[in-house]
């Protein structure tokens, strides 16, 4: 009677089949035939080909499905997959193994990428996963093995489809390439913590790479799996002739490659493309010389992105999680998430990882938005630009659960407590998606006073995490912070409660660390020593604003100071020109100084000898921090307008022209002091963009400047906006800019955009793949009047006359301007076009003039 | 670590033939830098033997395929490579993240990561041209889809000749777009002599509605390809080697074809 594979996987050798497509070639199968066609048309070969594995001594061998899914076999996938494991079966039948062997449902990836990259969506992909596993299922497979995966995402669609639809064993290998990388960005660390954590009971690697080039994968993934760990190399390097593919290890090296691979501590080992059986044959013969010693790795708290292991605990130093995504106390923050402000949200994001953080907060919960959509849109985006892995923060179980369905990777999540609604509401999901849970010591009762009552809450915690399979060190206990101003003692008894958390249950903790000082003065003084003091009683991670100075010279110093910042590299990086207070205060009054004599046309000599005391002066520095030019601030006016002879000519328009981002956000600040906002925006960073603009269409200037300037511009801008407080920017009128349907590149469409902007337009940016629909209903129910539409290619371009021709129809009021590497003048014409987007600026003329005309 | 030539970044970029201010050279190097450390590139080819039976059809792999510009590239050429490259899709996470935080750095990496691909494939290319220089074949320029009157619908028979999604990871959305985005293919031909000059080779018109003088779907050309391995080839009735040039159902092209409406290459 056949044994569950499980009860045999990692803990005797287990072989897995080789090569399919090589075998299947020397058969008859012409290059770019569908394999999977075979089961249907050439029945006995399939058998054949298992056989020749089973009879080498395969235990595991793969069903010929590794392509099969509804995107190629849209009409038959049924017939293609049930044959094949009919076939599996038939060969395992005549081998005389059926006692012996597995039948491995092999799944393969979809051959589209997943968005946002490419435009397969997630849910399609676990769809189309799906729908294999259930056929594979029903017919009989043993388990389910999903391989040769480029991508952890799509992977992780197969797995949750696995999961989902079949209650059988579930394996996953994925192609590295010889530096270690997936073709997504995933490392072994980051696919081990993101796989075990969905419950795969097996993984490892495949495809792409020989044996040799494997080993330090394999060594890699043995160190951070708790799980088996599988390998299946190529019979080394493809080399190509006439069609036909050849390998370049023979199976004795190829077996002598595979010895080493199982002394490193594989547990499953077989082939991929180029291997035969004998190259099998020859592998166990090797392999099995050797005894089988179970190897695991240390239990470690780790999360991860879809590129990124950050571990916690463990002799680590601690983690910075950034606290800026999160609408509590934010007012900017609450208006783009009502706004729909993505970019700004993604924003704040990318500053805190600029500035130090290793984990990003992501807290969305507002009344006025539907908390589920905007934190799936969040994350999905986040994780497109950045590679840190995220907290989901939220009370929400709906937006938990779809937060961790789409994460691509092993999410921190904030948060659990003691109470046992709640633990009985997030656990299941914790165990479902995986994830380190985040536990805040409070429960019914409250939050309890005394270090005691909050370690009892912790122990219930663990203990009821245990009951639904979640290991304590994928939990993590929240101590508590409440402020000093209510409760004098509530530091210390947070401190102790951190304390025993490490000493007494040897866990890992989190806190929240602002808001110790609610109510107080100064709370960056009281915030950054407490932070200090957590840190020294064992805090593992704390949510903290990573651009807080105060907070990271804590965090910093007590890195250098407890021999966590090796050669002082961190430290010294940050600090080598660090200036105490009141040296920067002083700086900043000779600057100031400087300027005014300058612009009063009076030496600092005139004002000594006439009796008043200067003080340290030099009279020229460097404006306000770093200047690209180091230009010091002179002769430019930045206090009146219209009054210097030579036209007007600010240090902002200066700043723009130059396209220095940080001093047009300073020189705005500045303006702002004695400047109404809608005079600096009319009169000067508009007219230095159009400065720019006119360089541009000239051919003096080029793209990467006029860039620049709008890049400076737009901070610029955002220095306006935050100080604006409800009135508004004149808008010239509004915009919609999209990327049709079918097509996912829209940088070209991002510039127009910002140019737009800049130049006082309310640009609806739809996004990419957009289809008409979209477009036409945003049109009408907003009643705009100018649309600009970008496609690539061929393909997508057909996409835009459709939009065009329901636009002509529903909205013939509105004016439509298209671009993008494909058109052409002529073509814009054929298609209905009312403008050539030739290049980056002519929307934006174009708009001008549409807007003079009174057309907007 | 690719070679890029700063002057094909510049080209890019709009420049022409002006050498930037040295803060954009800075942030160009800047940029260069990242989009290094986060390249993956890959590359795979396959050889096969050409032949060309009618006017401006070329056949090769099993495939026939209509196209003016094709024909003269690969006229005299007994083989050619398909080849297919990508640089990763590193450069399109730093293209997005430019997008929200500098869109001057995107536009960089936009253009930097077009250089860097260029150059990959060159190099790659390099290796192909001195191992057939060794049998006496000359490479003539390479000749992507989608240019001239090539037909963009070969992306997918790329795509599944060269397995490309197993061996580069570059796979196609269902508008045949490449992802990741910096990705090559195209055919190489080798030819024991070539007597025109290389731009020649290459199309005068680049534009494919221009070339063509059809629609956008039109020139995205479906029609001017046919297959000799359909995923239909296992309906038992039909004979799977049917008279060249011709496909499953006997017609001359995949357009006319009466299982075109199931056919994994069906365009929309």
């Amino acid at each position: 009677m056949r044994k569950n594979i499980l009860d045999r996987l990692g803990k005797e050798w287990i072989f897995f089949d080789g090569g399919t497509g090589s075998i299947l070639q020397e058969k008859g199968l012409q290059p770019g035939e569908l394999p999977e066609t075979w089961n249907l048309s050439h029945p006995e070969e399939i058998i054949d080909l298992h056989l020749g594995y089973l009879r080498a001594g395969s235990h595991i061998f793969n069903t010929n499905t590794f392509g099969a899914n509804r995107l190629k076999y849209p009409d038959n996938l049924d017939e293609i997959v049930s044959s094949a494991v009919h076939l599996a079966k038939e060969a395992r039948r005549r081998s005389g193994r059926e006692d012996d062997s597995y039948i491995a449902l092999d799944i393969g990836p979809t051959g589209k990428l997943l968005k946002p990259m490419g435009d397969l969506s997630f849910d399609d992909a676990v769809d189309i996963f799906s729908e294999v596993v259930r056929i594979g299922a029903r017919e009989g497979a043993d388990l389910v093995l999903i391989e040769t995966m480029n991508d952890t995402y799509e992977a992780k669609a197969a797995v949750l489809a696995a999961k989902e639809n079949c209650d059988l064993p579930v394996l996953l290998t994925c192609v590295f390439d010889a530096s270690g990388k997936m073709l997504t960005g995933g490392t072994p660390e980051s696919m081990v913590s993101m796989f075990e954590a969905l419950g795969v009971n097996a993984l490892g690697t495949n495809c792409s790479l020989g044996p040799e080039q494997m080993i330090p994968i394999v060594e890699r993934l043995v160190n951070a799996s708790h799980v088996p760990v599988l390998v299946n190399p190529n019979a080394g390097l493809p080399k190509c002739e006439d069609g036909k593919t050849f390998y370049d290890v023979d199976a004795e090296a190829f077996a002598g490659y595979m010895k080493t691979i199982a002394g490193l501590g594989a547990a499953g080992l077989g082939g991929c493309c180029g291997t035969t059986p004998e190259y099998i044959k020859k592998e166990i013969e090797a392999v099995t010389a050797l005894p089988f010693i179970p190897k695991k790795a240390p239990s470690r708290t780790v999360i991860s992105s879809f590129s990124q292991v950050v571990e916690i605990g463990n002799g680590n130093r601690p983690v910075i999680i950034g606290e800026r995504i999160n609408p509590t106390g934010k007012k900017r923050f609450k208006q783009a998430l009502v706004e729909h402000d993505i970019d700004y949200i993604i924003d704040q994001g990318l500053q805190q990882e600029d500035a130090g953080a290793d984990v990003l907060d992501v807290n969305v919960g507002s009344p006025e938005i539907d908390e589920v959509e905007m934190i799936d849109e969040v994350i999905t985006r986040l994780q497109s630009v950045l590679a840190l892995p995220l907290q989901i923060d939220t009370s929400d179980p709906k937006a938990m659960e779809l937060a961790l369905r789409h994460y691509n990777g092993k999410a921190l999540i904030n948060s659990v407590n003691g109470k046992e609604e709640v633990m009985h509401s997030v656990f299941p999901l914790v165990k479902k998606y995986g994830g380190v849970i985040v536990g805040l010591a409070l429960d019914e009762g409250g939050i309890p006073e005394t270090a005691d009552g909050r370690i009892a809450i912790a122990k219930k915690i663990y203990d009821t995490a245990m009951s639904y399979g979640i290991p304590k060190e994928d939990v993590v206990i929240d101590g508590l912070c409440m402020t000093i101003s209510s409760d004098p003692n509530s530091a210390l008894v947070t401190l102790e409660t951190v304390r025993r958390i490490r000493d007494e249950l040897g866990g890992n903790s989190i806190l929240g660390v602002s808001n110790i000082s609610f109510g107080l003065p100064a709370r960056e003084l009281v915030n950054s020593y407490f932070f200090a003091m957590a840190l020294q009683n064992g805090l593992s991670c704390a949510i903290i604003n990573p651009n807080n100075q105060a907070m990271m010279q804590a965090y910093r110093s007590f890195c250098a100071l407890t021999n966590q910042d090796e050669n002082f590299q961190s430290f010294i990086g940050a600090y080598h020109d660090y200036k105490t207070p009141e040296k920067r205060i002083s700086e900043a009054v000779d600057n100031c100084r400087a300027r005014v004599l300058d612009a009063l046309g009076i030496s600092a000599g005139d004002l000594v000898s006439s009796g008043r005391p200067l003080g340290k002066g030099n009279g020229s520095g460097s404006f306000g921090g770093s200047d690209a030019t180091g230009n010091s601030a002179s002769a430019k006016d930045t206090s009146s307008s219209g009054s210097s002879a030579q036209g007007y000519h600010s240090k902002l328009m200066e700043a723009i022209e130059r396209g220095m981002a940080n001093p047009a956000a300073e020189a705005t600040r500045e303006a702002l002091k004695s400047r109404d906002a809608l005079d600096i925006i009319n009169s000067d960073l508009v007219p230095a963009l159009d400065i720019v603009g006119q360089g541009f269409e000239k051919g003096t200037v080029f793209l990467p400047q006029l860039l620049m300037a709008a890049d400076a511009a737009k901070k610029a801008f955002a220095v306006v906006k935050e100080s604006m407080e409800g009135s508004q920017q004149e808008i010239k009128g509004k915009v919609i800019l999209a990327t049709v349907k079918g097509d996912i590149h829209d940088i070209g469409k991002n510039i127009v955009k910002v140019l737009l902007e800049n130049y006082g337009y309310d640009v609806i940016d739809l996004g990419k793949d957009v289809p008409p629909e979209t477009i036409v209903d945003t049109a009408v129910s907003q009643d705009v009047k100018l649309v600009g539409l970008s496609a690539l290619m061929t393909t997508t371009v057909v996409n835009m006359e459709e939009t065009i021709k329901q636009l002509h129809e529903k909205k013939p009021d509105c004016k439509i301007a298209v671009g993008g590497a494909v058109m052409t003048q002529d073509y814009a014409d054929k298609i209905g076009a009312d403008c050539y987007g030739r290049d980056a600026m002519t929307t934006v003329r174009f708009a001008d003039e549409l807007c003079e005309k009174g057309l907007l | 670590m690719i070679d890029i030539n700063p002057k094909e970044i510049y080209r890019f970029l709009g420049y022409r033939n002006i050498t930037p201010t040295p803060e954009i050279d800075e942030r160009i190097n800047v940029c260069v830098n990242k989009m290094q450390k986060s390249s993956s590139p890959r590359c795979f080819y396959r050889k096969f033997s050409v032949a060309a039976k009618e006017p401006d059809v070329t056949e090769i792999a099993g495939l026939s395929i209509h196209s003016k510009n094709l024909y003269k590239n690969l006229s005299g050429c007994d083989y050619a490579y398909m080849f297919a490259a990508t640089v990763g899709i590193g450069i399109d996470h730093l293209i997005k993240r430019g997008e929200v935080e500098s869109i001057m750095d995107a536009a960089i990496y936009q253009a930097a990561g077009a250089a860097m691909i260029e150059a990959y494939a060159d190099s790659e290319v390099e290796k192909i041209r001195n191992a057939e220089d060794k049998s006496g074949y000359r490479l003539r320029p390479r000749y992507s889809p989608g240019y001239g009157d090539l037909p963009l619908a070969l992306q997918s028979d790329f795509a599944r000749i060269l397995d490309m999604q197993k061996w580069c990871g570059i796979s196609l959305t269902d508008t045949l777009l490449m992802v990741p985005s910096k990705s090559i293919t195209a055919f190489i031909g080798c030819a024991k002599s070539s007597a025109l000059p290389e731009s020649d080779y290459l199309a005068k018109t680049i534009n494919p509605m221009e070339a063509t003088g059809l629609s956008a779907k039109g020139a995205t050309g479906n029609e001017m390809i046919s297959r000799k391995y359909c995923n239909l080839a296992q309906d038992a009735s039909e004979d799977r080697h049917t008279e060249r040039g011709k496909n499953l159902t006997g017609s001359h092209s995949c357009h006319d074809c009466r299982k075109a409406k199931d056919c994994l290459y069906r365009m929309v």
